[in-house]
This record gives structure tokens, sequence and C-alpha cells, in this order.
């Protein structure tokens, strides 16, 4: 036993190694953690980098309205002559922070549903797989924006909407994993000690499914931080005055072409986030994932 | 194969029933009490209950949705503040445009996509491979409202070459209607000026909105390419010394092809539901455009009205692709 575990853990660190090897060789992969790094930090520092804060939270100076981007305003200024730096900067720390908020409740959702239905089995899976494919054949966005608009806005409320419609894909495959594992040996020793279900599940058997649950996660953040900016775009996402890319968008809509520079940077910001979060995915998949290797 | 068809549409009932309902709790989670609003700011307590008993809405929830399910089998899917209509009759109008803007879509996907993912798989782990799995990720992370913006920006406000938006000039008079679809119209009636109207009308958002399936179209074309070019009967037919090209685009292309457009139907659903932000920017007549209107008006019934008729559309064409993947291969009937 004791000889066993050295082993076991340079296994491990010889496993890590070689899949830290394979990412660094795609320089996509690279990449997208460079442009997720960066949107990181810098909605992190946003409130202190920022040139005008105060404009995030609805101040606004209508003495420089529709100023173009130049070496004071780098982005321009828009119709209310806030900075559109300004708002595109502390829009990240929404965007980014509601992606993540959506993809992580869903999965935890998900999971806690589908590894229920997976280790129960019986009746217990018939009736919440059944639930699940139902809410897998709508159709996510509208049902998202049904709730959404019945909500209000806000961010918290869209959030809801959002993870209201994502969950049943990780009930899905946590389901499957967990049905794969729970006839291991480990398993069926840990219950033998008289191990609970919970124990069974939170210690034994999630810990063993816990990549193909990051894979999806970070393959589906940049779709989450899509659906985000759509429901702001259509009207139904945060609160005014806070600056969330696609509501962002939607207002600049009107001052197009004059205005260019109001439309363009938030739009950019959403892509340049979501391909980010997409190469990242794409790479981590390649890494955790052997199956999908090709 | 009958009692599997059988099967599936039998299945499909408990669906649109779950649809219903749950279209039905978010209409529940409308905010403030529904009755409170229709009574006004003024009325009294007395007023509000003999309000609620008139509408029905002091009986327990499950008689509310039996009413409320029967009355949409019946057609009457409630009214439109807005347009002053049947909901039902307004979708009546919108839907075609809707199709029409998801059939081109797919069209102009799958004419470039499967090409581009053939090529791919050819030339796997070189340039026109790399160059294409990037454009597609491109695609795939690309949002289609802001394609269409920056479409707009350029073929309409910098060049002209297109309209900014809408489906046919309001000053013309369309073909007459057979099929809805304006493009189709126009070809039935033989009016060659109109169908191109229609068509310049069609192409940005068009285009905008086939991006998404164009991009994984491409990708499954290239993994199922890559697949059937590690099979025997390929390493056969380069024994036999048939040319790497005759090889490719006899034998392989065609497997490969049919492989992908099974994926291609489930897409249709999913293109339904995302025609709502493309039809917001380009001012496309359609349910997404009706719904978004509805949510800026504070209009429900329209919106619950879109959110059914997409998912039973969505469910019904997904049991189609099924039901057509099972008559081409046994195998999947069981499954």
């Amino acid at each position: 036993m004791s000889a066993a575990a050295p082993t076991m853990a340079s296994a491990r660190g010889e496993a890590l190694k070689r899949g830290f090897y394979r990412f660094r060789q795609s320089w996509l992969s690279l990449v997208g953690l460079a442009i997720v790094v960066a949107l990181a930090g810098l909605a992190l520092l946003a409130p202190w980098i920022a040139p005008h804060p105060e404009h995030a939270a609805g101040g606004f100076a209508m003495n420089a309205r529709f100023a173009p981007p130049s070496r004071v305003a780098w982005f321009g200024t828009n119709e209310l002559g806030q900075d559109v730096l300004t708002l595109v900067l502390m829009g990240a720390r929404v965007s980014l922070f509601a992606g993540v908020a959506v993809v992580a409740m869903a999965a935890a959702l998900g999971a806690a549903v589908g590894a229920v239905a997976g280790f129960f089995g019986r009746w217990v899976d018939e009736a919440l797989m059944r639930l699940t494919d139902l809410w897998l054949t709508l159709p996510g966005l509208i049902l998202a924006m049904a709730i959404a608009a019945a909500m209000g806005p806000g961010v918290g409320n869209m959030i809801f909407a959002i993870t209201l419609t994502w969950w049943p894909g990780y009930a899905r495959l946590v389901r499957g994993e967990v049905m794969a594992r729970k006839e291991e040996v480990y398993v069926q020793a840990a219950r033998a000690l008289g191990a609970s279900p919970a124990r069974l599940i939170l210690r034994h058997i999630l810990p063993n499914v816990v990549s193909p649950i990051i894979v999806k996660m970070s393959l589906d953040v940049g779709f989450a931080i899509l659906t985000v900016a759509s429901l702001g775009f259509v009207g139904i996402g945060v609160k005014p005055p806070t600056p969330e890319w696609g509501s962002l968008l939607s207002n600049a809509r009107g001052y197009l072409p004059d205005y260019w520079w109001t439309a363009i940077f938030p739009g950019l910001a959403i892509f340049l986030s979501v391909f980010g979060f997409n190469l990242l995915g794409d790479g981590l998949r390649d890494v955790l994932d052997p199956r999908a290797r090709r | 194969m009958l009692t599997y068809a059988l099967r599936r549409i039998v299945l499909l009932l408990p669906v649109l029933v779950g649809l219903s309902i749950i279209v039905f709790a978010i209409a529940r989670l409308l905010p403030g009490d529904p009755v409170q609003l229709a009574a006004g700011p003024q009325a009294t307590k007395e007023e509000i209950e003999a309000l609620a008993r008139e509408l029905g809405l002091d009986r327990p929830l499950i008689a509310q949705y039996w009413s409320y399910a029967t009355g949409l089998l019946q057609g009457d899917w409630g009214q439109s503040i807005l347009t002053r209509r049947p909901v039902w009759e307004d979708l009546r109008i919108y839907l075609p445009a809707t199709l029409e803007l998801v059939f081109a879509a797919m069209a102009i996907a799958v004419a470039i996509g499967l090409p581009a993912g053939l090529l791919s798989a050819a030339y796997a782990n070189r340039w026109p491979d790399y160059l294409s799995r990037t454009l597609s990720l491109g695609a795939i992370s690309m949002p289609r409202f802001f394609l269409g913006l920056l479409m707009q920006l350029f073929f309409v406000m910098q060049m002209g070459w297109l309209p900014l938006g809408g489906r046919f000039p309001l000053v013309e008079i369309p073909p007459p209607a057979v099929t809805g679809l304006i493009t189709l119209d126009a070809l039935i009636a033989r009016d060659g000026g109109a169908f191109l109207t229609a068509l310049k009308h069609l192409a940005m958002p068009a285009a905008a909105m086939s991006l998404s399936p164009l991009a994984t179209i491409t990708r499954m074309m290239r993994a199922t390419t890559l697949e059937a070019m590690s099979q025997d009967y390929v390493t056969t037919a380069r024994a036999l010394g048939l040319s790497r090209g005759k090889i490719l685009f006899k034998y392989v292309a065609r497997n490969a092809a049919s492989a992908t457009l099974t994926v291609i139907g489930l897409y249709f659903g999913w293109l339904l539901a995302g025609t709502v932000l493309v039809e917001t920017v380009f001012d496309w007549p359609g349910v997404g455009l009706y719904a978004t209107k509805a949510i800026a008006t504070q209009d429900f019934m329209p919106l619950m009205g879109v959110t059914l008729v997409i998912g039973a559309l969505f469910v019904i064409v997904n049991l189609i692709v099924d039901l057509a993947y099972g008559l081409i291969n046994p195998k999947a009937r069981y499954a």
C-alpha cells in the first residue's frame, strides 16, 4: 500500500505533465488562454484602470457627446458623453461574471439531478430523465427570454433564467458517467464498508467524473456569455445603467453609421471573449477527454 | 417501422403537454397580480374579487391550466395588446417569414459547409485545414446580432448595395401569397423583379443566420470525412490505383455527407429559436421580431404564443428527422 502510493502520485503527475505538454503544443489553445486571462485581469482591475469609472454608474458628460476615438478617449464617447472604454471594461465584469455563474449553477444543478438519477436508477432515474429530456427538447433561448421577461430585469434574474434552460445537458452527462462508475470495485468496497449513498456519490463517484464536467463547462462559458449578451440585446437583460455588452450594442444601433464606435467596441468585446473561451475549451477538451482527440 | 413511427408520435403528446405546462407556469410568474392590473389602480377589494371570479383566476391552478390548455386547442391563444389581434392570427402571418429565413440560412450553410469540411479533411493538419478550423471557431463565437450590424454598416450604409431591413418594400405589392415565402411566391408568379427584390432583402439576414450552422456543418463534415478515409475500402481503392481525388469525391464524400446531413435536420429546430436576434437586427417580420416587440411593451400573451409555437415546431421537426433517419438506417429505430 505504502509502496503503491508514490507510484500513483507520480503517474498522476506524469499524466498532468503530458496533458500540459499537449495543451502547449496547440498554439490556438494558448491564444485562448491568453485572451481569457487578459479579459479576467481587465475585468478584475476595471474599477481602477477605467478612465471614468463614474460613467458606469450612470454619470454623464453632455459636453463631450459623440467624441470619436482619440488619444484621450480610446474608444470614443457615446450619446451621453460617457467614455465607451470605461463602459466596455466595466461591462466585462457583468458579462464574465454572469457567464461563469450560469455555467457553474447549471453544472451544479445538472450534476445533482444526474448523480441522483444515475446512482439510484429505476423509477428515480426514469422520472428525472423524462423531465430532463422534456426540458432538452424545448428551445433554450426562447425559454430563457420568456422566463427573464416574466421575472423582470436584473443580473440575478437573467442568470437564473438562463440556468433554468442549461442544466439538462449536465444532468445527462453526469448520469451516464455515474452509472458507469457505480459498479466499479472501489465503489463496491466503500459500500461494503457501510458508506452512505451521499458519501458514495460525493466522495467516491463525483471526483472521478470531474474531468468531463470541466470540459463541458469550459466549452459552455463562451456560449453562456453569448446568451447573456443576446438577452441584453433584445432588452431583457440588466437594469440600466448597468453596462452590459449586449445592451450597450443594442443602444448604439440607433447611432449608426455616424457614431460607429459606440457599437463596434462592445460587439468586439463580446466576440473576443466568446472566441477566447471557445479556443480554451477546445484545448482543454483535447487534454482532458482522450476520446474527442483527433 | 410503422409501430416505431406510431410509438414516437404517441410519445410526442406528453412532450407537448409538458411544453404547455411550462409556458403556463411562466405565465403565472408574471410580475404583478394580473387581476390587479386588469382592474386598475382604483379598484376596491370587492371589485378585484369579482373580476378574479369572472376571469376564473380564483379557481385551483389545475382547473386554470385545464381551461388554458383547451383554449389553446381551440385556437384561443390570447390577445396581443400591441396589435390588438388574437395571437393565433398574428402567428399565422409571421411564421412563414421566419420559415423562409431558416430555409435560406440552411441552404447557405449546406452549400458552403459540405465542401469546406471536405477540403479541410483532405488537407488535414495543413494550412487550409487550420484556416477553415479557425474560421469556423470564429464563426461560432461571432454574435449573430453583431455580425448583422457589421453587415448593415458595410453593405448598406457604406456601399448602398442592399436594403437595411424588412422583407419587401412597403410601397410595392408583393407577389400573391401561395406558400407565404415571398421568394418562392415570386417564382410561382414568374415575377423576376419581385424575386430579385425579395432576394436582396433576404440576403443579409440569411447570411448572418447561416454562420453558426455553417461552422457546425464544416466541423462535422471534416470529422466524418476523416473517419471515412480511414476505412478499409479507401485502402483497397488506393491499392487498386485510384487517384486520391477520385476516392475523395466519388466515394468518401458521399458517405461522409449522408452522416452529416442527419445533423442538419436537428439543427433546424435550433435555428428556429435563434431567429429572434437576427429578426430584431434586420426588422424581419417573423415570429422572433413579434416576440421582442412584445417584450419591449410588456405584452406577454404574444411571447407565450411564440414560445409555444417554436417549442412545438422544434419537437415536431426533430421527430420528423428521427423518423426519416429511421427509414434510412434501420438500426436507429430501436435506439
